[in-house]
């Protein structure tokens, strides 16, 4: 593996070619907020709390790092005004979405969300799809999946196959960032699946 | 409220007087307060040989209503007790000398009360509506809970709370809080912490619900353990009913167990909160999962309500009928629903929360899509409205009578509020969270009352 | 049919096609494009065929069902050659005086376009106005081609190009005249094509793959769809154009479900072209092999987007993908595959044919070639409009278009569809290019473009777009499912008379980071609609959301209707046409509205005679106070 070297925040960090610019960071002990990433599973991208700015001013924009190759010589904001008011607003989304969830809170906190401006559509279910995706990458089992496009997105079990497969495994439920997750599975087990 | 002071009921009056005079107290004067719709008098007493020692006796009595007079106790009463009768046209029996209302005015005065209307009469305190308690989906009388623990009596707190909402304990922990955004003091950013304070009275004060009604023969069988099926099940309780709940999950509780985190609702809160429930008299059938309404009404239930929660499972019933060829949920229940934001929900007349089907009522996220704890708490409190007032009750939810002391209007109120800040409390870390099995510690005794004391009590007149 | 085995065999036939066709032999063509087949040219064009039949015509004259001329709200349209008399709304009652008359020389003068303004009447074709201004590169032939018959598009010079680039340019040399020409695409961005065929060409990986992008997601768009029923070949032609210079040996035609004719001629386009040896194995003998195949796509406007179009004709869920790595070098498959545009490939055979220079002399500077956009809204002629970029909006709107329909104040133009943006008058003589559409905080998108006048509400009509891309977002990111949907909520309160002080500012908010955040090109251009009716219309929001009141009298919720005491006659109209009787009228009784059951709909206020006029539109002021009973009787002088 070839090293390669980034600036990130002002500092230069070593990472090998291949990684992402998360996975370099991280393993600088740079912090950067995620919550569809996880390291066993193809990056999805999705949450978009990762963005980073890219580049040097006046050419730079926002990616996901945890999606974004890490190159050779690469600058690297992970905290630049422009990612925070950003994140900030996403932020807002999420707490709308999954009001109570830890750390969705904790993360608002974090970022000075207060105020909440926007209608709650507490379902919360993010949809960072780390369930349908560990299930289908890691599990092969394709137990739970996505159904309903665009706003009518969800997850669901499906029953055919969760019945059987689920009850020994459960190995998704603790990835779940709002912990909706189980309590689906808890429902739907005592009231779809067969008594 | 006066030091040494008693307060006595009219009947009480003489043997009070006459226990002063034993005491060889010797009478001073008395006061006499105009207070609208009442009389408030108070009679004040000194002891000589204990200088400068004031004791007060303190009635209150109704206009239309006749005091007994002290003079033949204390017979220097019967001069302000003649005076009073002058000034304020206040009914007073057994005066030693009676001027007949014509100790101070003359014999072509007329018959009324000398006092013009003076600004400084304290009028009894008007309640007005507040942001918070508006706010508050199951209705909560806010300012009052706050201003209690604020003064220490954590019973009480935690008795008008219930009142209003079963369920404190849970709400205290995950409760949205939207009383706590309408907060006039959200403005600075510094809403009074009224969640907390709510996890604190929970924590420290005790109470147990009571049925208030007699028993009316009347049978609700109700579907779902959750927050608004259990609300429901509480107020009809209390209302004298028999509520049998009908839960297909093994335990109760609805989303309150499987959904929230424990570490963000610990168990035994939500334990203790349903076995109050349950002290009523409510039944809770657990794996008990209905398929048919049918079969509920063959029964006998005089009413039904379906609390069933959670669109996504109706929503994946649906979709699982659709693959699988099994029924759905909804269609067994044959109830019309219709879809809002991706969901399917019950179809209810929004006022009485009744379905498509006679006798049978939905309530909760069934009905409002997904939303939070405390909307279906007052959603299963609305229920229960329509639920009594459909099998013969009169609709209103028993209240019990709190004591209520304390500052009569905001002024007395305002000069003891002194923070100006929400309390801030340390952060657990990971391992103090497991180890604690909670995310968040609460408020201490010193610091609930410091915070019940901030609150500006908008309910008052200013 | 034996397969052509070099360039002299394709002239041969050619010539063949040519002179079997006499330019002087009468011809009438039908107009057979979807749009045309809606308002119902199929009847027209049987009863052409019985009456040809009837009269014993039918070896003397031709008649051919062709593409979509874009005029289609004149339609069924017959065009008469030689002489190419255009006829507009030719009903089936009508062909059998058509055909005498012109069997005669002569023209029916009353079916002829007639200019609204002036009245006069006009004949040829392309003197009518809405064809005059325009310049009808690639759309032109619609019209002179039956698209089920590739012999058409070989008579009028089609696979010229296709053998010139095969046997006189190397891949290179015809990479070369792309980027000289300047070529951008069709599809939306404007994305240099040179630049992009480049990419797949160099990208390391076989095959290679060149797809045709015909989603068309728009609304109200159907430019990609009129080509493709009405000249499938021009696409087919600069698709194996670009296949040769990629190296690329097979080719995919995504085209939406929604279209089935266009499916159906493309295929017919496929085969007929294999069959000739113009597609498949060694092509004209070249060597250079090139298959093509047809993928039907649910149509959704999502789908549209290169790497979720790419993950659809894979099999997968047609979602974006995340990557930063281009879909040319990594798409189809991870293997290198160039997307374009349906218009964008049509333009292909023109440059080879005529020249980058020619090509490039046509347009601004940074932006060269005709393009057609989809005209409709509040103007007088709708429909298919080409013209060279940099022609004014006002030219399109007012030359073409014929002006804003029904006198009425124009207000702004949206372009580019759902994610453009709109423009407001005081730009109305900005050159339509890719570059100036995209500084006035629209763009160019795959040339939608909608007319609205001073009875449209900017707010409602911003919420119209976000409505639809709430229902298009695909669902995979957080900044584009919840923003939107947020979005479409504070609009929506707005319009209902609830929006908040701080509403605005949310909204901005939001489209910030929308642009910001968002996975793909739908997300990140998803607020342009608010973005540009803030930037312009400002004081609209402003009045919905402080006065309660829409200035355009659209939204239902800030609207009533009121009768003028003084003006009404008790005519008893409104009442009767009323849908929910909330007008209390009567004979010498002046008529009121009874606003706790009037349901907005506006039925009334148009059927109100214009003489009287009584019925008012009110918005931000309360309705007046009824009037007294007493009061309603109308004294008439007898
Ligand atoms: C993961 C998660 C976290 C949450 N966090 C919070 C939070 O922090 N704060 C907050 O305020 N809210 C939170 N909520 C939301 C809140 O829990 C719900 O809005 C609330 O519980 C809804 O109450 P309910 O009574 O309508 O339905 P539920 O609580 O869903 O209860 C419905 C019950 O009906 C039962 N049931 C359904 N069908 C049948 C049948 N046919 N027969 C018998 N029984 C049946 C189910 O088993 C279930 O027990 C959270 C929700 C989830 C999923
Ligand atoms: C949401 C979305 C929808 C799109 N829809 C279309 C479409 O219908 N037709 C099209 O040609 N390009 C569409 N595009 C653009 C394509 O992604 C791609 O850029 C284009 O097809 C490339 O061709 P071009 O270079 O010839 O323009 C869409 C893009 C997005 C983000
Ligand atoms: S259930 Fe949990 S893990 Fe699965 S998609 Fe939703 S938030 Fe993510
Ligand atoms: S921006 Fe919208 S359409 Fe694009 S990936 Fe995200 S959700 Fe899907
Ligand atoms: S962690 Fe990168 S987008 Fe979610």
């Amino acid at each position: 593996m070839e090293k390669i070297t980034l600036n990130i925040d002002g500092k230069e960090i070593t990472g090998e070619d291949g990684m992402t610019i998360l996975e370099v960071a991280r393993g600088a002990g740079i912090d950067i907020p995620t919550l569809c990433y996880h390291e066993k599973l193809e990056p999805y991208g999705v949450c978009r709390l990762c963005l980073v700015e890219i580049g040097t001013p006046p050419r730079t924009r926002l990616v996901t790092s945890c999606v974004y190759p890490a190159a050779d010589g690469l600058v690297v904001k992970t905290r630049s005004e422009r990612v925070i008011q950003t994140r900030k607003m996403l932020l807002e989304l999420l707490l709308a979405r999954a009001p109570g969830a830890k750390i969705i809170k904790d993360l608002a906190e974090e970022y000075g969300v207060t105020k909440a401006r926007l209608r709650k559509t507490a379902t919360f279910c993010i949809l960072c799809g780390l369930c349908v995706r560990y299930c289908a990458e890691i599990k092969k089992a394709d137990a739970i999946g996505f159904i309903g496009r665009g706003i009518e997105r969800e997850v669901m079990f499906i029953p055919e196959i969760a019945t059987e497969s689920c009850p020994p495994c459960r190995e998704c439920f603790p990835l779940c960032p709002t912990g909706v997750l189980e309590s689906n599975f808890r429902l739907v087990q005592s009231l779809l699946f067969k008594k | 409220m006066l030091q040494n002071e008693v307060i006595v009921s009219k009947a009480e009056l003489i043997s009070e007087a006459q226990g002063m005079r034993a005491q060889k107290a010797r009478f001073a004067t008395a006061t006499c307060l105009d207070l609208g719709d009442h009389f408030e008098v108070i009679y004040h007493f000194e002891f000589e040989d204990s200088a400068g020692f004031v004791k007060h006796i303190k009635v209150s009595i109704g206009k239309e209503e006749t005091l007994p007079s002290i003079s033949s106790i204390y017979f220097c009463a019967a001069l302000i007790e003649n005076e009073m009768q002058d000034q304020f046209n206040i009914k007073i029996s057994g005066l030693a000398i009676d001027f007949n209302k014509r100790f101070i005015r003359g014999k072509e005065s007329p018959d009324i009360s000398l006092l013009k209307p003076i600004p400084y009469v304290l009028k009894p305190p008007v309640r007005l509506l507040v942001r918070c308690s508006q706010a508050c989906p199951a209705g909560i009388d806010i300012p009052r809970y706050v201003r209690l623990v604020g003064i220490g009596k954590f019973d009480e707190a935690l008795a008008v709370m219930k009142q209003a909402n079963p369920f404190p304990g849970v709400c205290g922990r995950v409760c949205l809080a939207p009383c706590e955004e309408a907060c006039r003091q959200e403005r600075q950013g510094q809403p009074i912490a009224i969640k907390l304070l709510k996890r604190f009275a929970f924590e420290h004060g005790k109470y147990k619900s009571k049925v208030t009604s007699k028993p009316t023969g009347k049978g609700v069988a109700i579907i779902g353990s959750g927050p608004s099926g259990l609300t429901a099940a509480y107020f009809l309780a209390k209302k004298g009913h028999k509520v049998t709940v009908f839960e297909a999950m093994p335990e109760p509780g609805g989303m309150m167990r499987v959904g929230i985190p424990q570490t963000e609702l610990p168990r035994d809160v939500l334990d203790q909160e349903i076995n109050d429930i349950k002290g009523l008299g409510v039944e809770i059938k657990l794996s008990s999962r209905i398929e048919f309404l049918d079969a509920l009404s063959s029964q006998g239930y005089d009413a039904i309500l379906v609390a069933i929660g959670c669109p996504l499972v109706l929503r994946q019933s649906a979709t699982v009928a659709a693959l699988s060829g099994k029924p759905e949920m909804l269609k067994q229940f044959g109830l019309a629903s219709k879809r809002m934001s991706g969901a399917n929900i019950i179809e209810v007349d929004p006022n009485t929360l009744a379905t498509s089907k006679t006798g049978i009522f939905a309530t909760g996220d069934a009905i409002l899509g997904p939303t939070s704890v405390i909307n279906a708490i007052g959603s299963g409190k609305k229920a229960a409205i329509s639920i009594d007032r459909y099998v013969g009750g009169n609709g209103v939810l028993s209240i019990e009578e709190i004591e209520a002391t304390g500052p009569t209007s905001r002024e007395t109120f305002l000069e003891r509020q002194k923070p100006k800040r929400r309390p801030k409390l340390p952060k657990y870390s990971e391992s103090e969270i497991i180890q604690l099995g909670e995310d968040e510690p609460g408020l201490s005794k010193e610091m609930a009352i410091t915070e019940g004391q901030r609150c500006w009590r908008c309910d008052l007149e200013e | 049919m034996p397969k052509l085995k070099s360039a002299l065999e394709l002239e041969e036939l050619r010539e063949g096609i040519v002179s079997k066709r006499d330019p002087s032999r009468l011809c009438f063509t039908v107009c057979s494009g979807t749009a045309c087949l809606a308002i119902g040219s199929q009847p027209t064009f049987a009863a052409f065929e019985k009456e040809l039949e009837k009269q014993g015509l039918k070896d003397r004259v031709d008649l051919k069902p062709t593409g979509c001329p874009g005029f289609c709200e004149q339609g069924p349209i017959v065009v008469v050659y030689p002489q190419e008399i255009c006829y507009l709304h030719v009903q089936p009652e009508d062909v059998a005086e058509i055909i005498s008359q012109s069997m005669k020389g002569q023209i029916v003068e009353r079916l002829l376009y007639v200019d609204p303004v002036t009245g006069k009447a006009t004949s040829r074709e392309s003197d009518i106005p809405f064809y005059l201004y325009q310049k009808r590169l690639i759309l032109g032939n619609n019209r002179l081609i039956d698209a089920t018959k590739i012999e058409d598009y070989i008579a009028l010079g089609g696979y010229k190009a296709l053998p010139k680039a095969l046997f006189d340019m190397t891949p290179e040399q015809v990479l070369a005249e792309i980027e000289k020409a300047n070529l951008r695409g069709r599809g939306g961005g404007g994305f240099p094509t040179a630049r992009k065929w480049k990419s797949t060409r160099d990208a390391p990986g076989e095959p290679k793959y060149v797809i045709v992008n015909c989603d068309e997601g728009d609304p109200g768009a159907f430019m990609n769809r009129a080509l493709m029923e009405g000249n499938p070949h021009s696409v087919l032609e600069g698709l194996t154009i670009g296949a040769y210079a990629m190296g690329s040996h097979e080719g995919f035609i995504y085209v939406r479900q929604e279209y089935p004719l266009a499916a159906e001629n493309i295929a017919i386009a496929i085969k007929q072209a294999e069959d000739y040896g113009l597609l498949g194995k060694n092509i004209l003998g070249s060597g250079f092999d090139f298959i093509v195949k047809v993928h039907k796509g649910a149509g959704a406007f999502i789908s549209g987007e290169s790497s979720a179009l790419m993950n659809a004709i894979e099999g997968k869920v047609g979602e974006p993908r995340p990557k930063y790595i281009h879909t040319a070098e990594k798409g189809l498959w991870d293997k290198p595959s160039c997307l374009n545009n349906v218009e964008t490939w049509a333009d292909v055979p023109f440059i080879i044919n005529n020249g980058a220079e020619w090509f490039a002399s046509i347009g601004t500077e940074g932006s060269k070639g005709t393009k057609i956009f989809s005209l409709v809204g509040k103007v007088n002629n709708t429909g298919l409009v080409e013209v060279p970029l940099g022609t004014s909006l006002r030219d399109i709107i007012y030359r073409i278009g014929g002006g804003v329909s029904g006198n009425k104040k124009f207000k702004a133009v949206q372009t580019g569809g759902p994610s453009g943006g709109c423009i407001p008058e005081q730009y109305l003589d900005s050159p339509v290019d890719f570059d100036e559409l995209t500084k006035l905080g629209a763009m160019m998108g795959s040339g939608g473009m909608i007319v609205t006048d001073e009875d449209t509400c900017m707010v409602d009509f911003a919420k119209y777009f976000v409505h639809f891309l709430s229902e298009e977002s695909c669902g995979k990111c957080v900044p584009c499912r919840e923003g939107i949907s947020h979005m479409l909520d504070i609009l929506t309160r707005i319009t209902e008379g609830k929006g908040q002080a701080t509403d605005v500012q949310l909204l901005e908010d939001l489209a910030r980071m929308l642009k910001e955040a968002s996975l793909c090109a739908l997300g990140q251009t998803a607020a342009n609609p608010v973005l540009t009716t803030l930037r312009y219309f400002r004081p609209e929001y402003d009045a919905h959301i402080n006065e309660k009141r829409c200035p355009a009298g659209v939204c239902k919720d800030l609207i009533a209707f009121y009768i003028e005491p003084d003006k009404c006659q008790a005519c008893l109209i409104c009442a009767r046409n009323c849908p929910v009787d909330a007008i209390n009228g009567g004979k010498n009784l002046i008529h009121v509205i009874d606003q706790s059951r009037c349901i907005k709909c506006g039925t009334c206020f148009d059927v109100c005679p214009p003489r009287f006029g009584a019925i008012k539109k009110i918005s931000g002021e309360p309705v007046p106070a009824l009037i007294l009973e007493q009061d309603r009787v109308i004294q008439r002088k007898s």
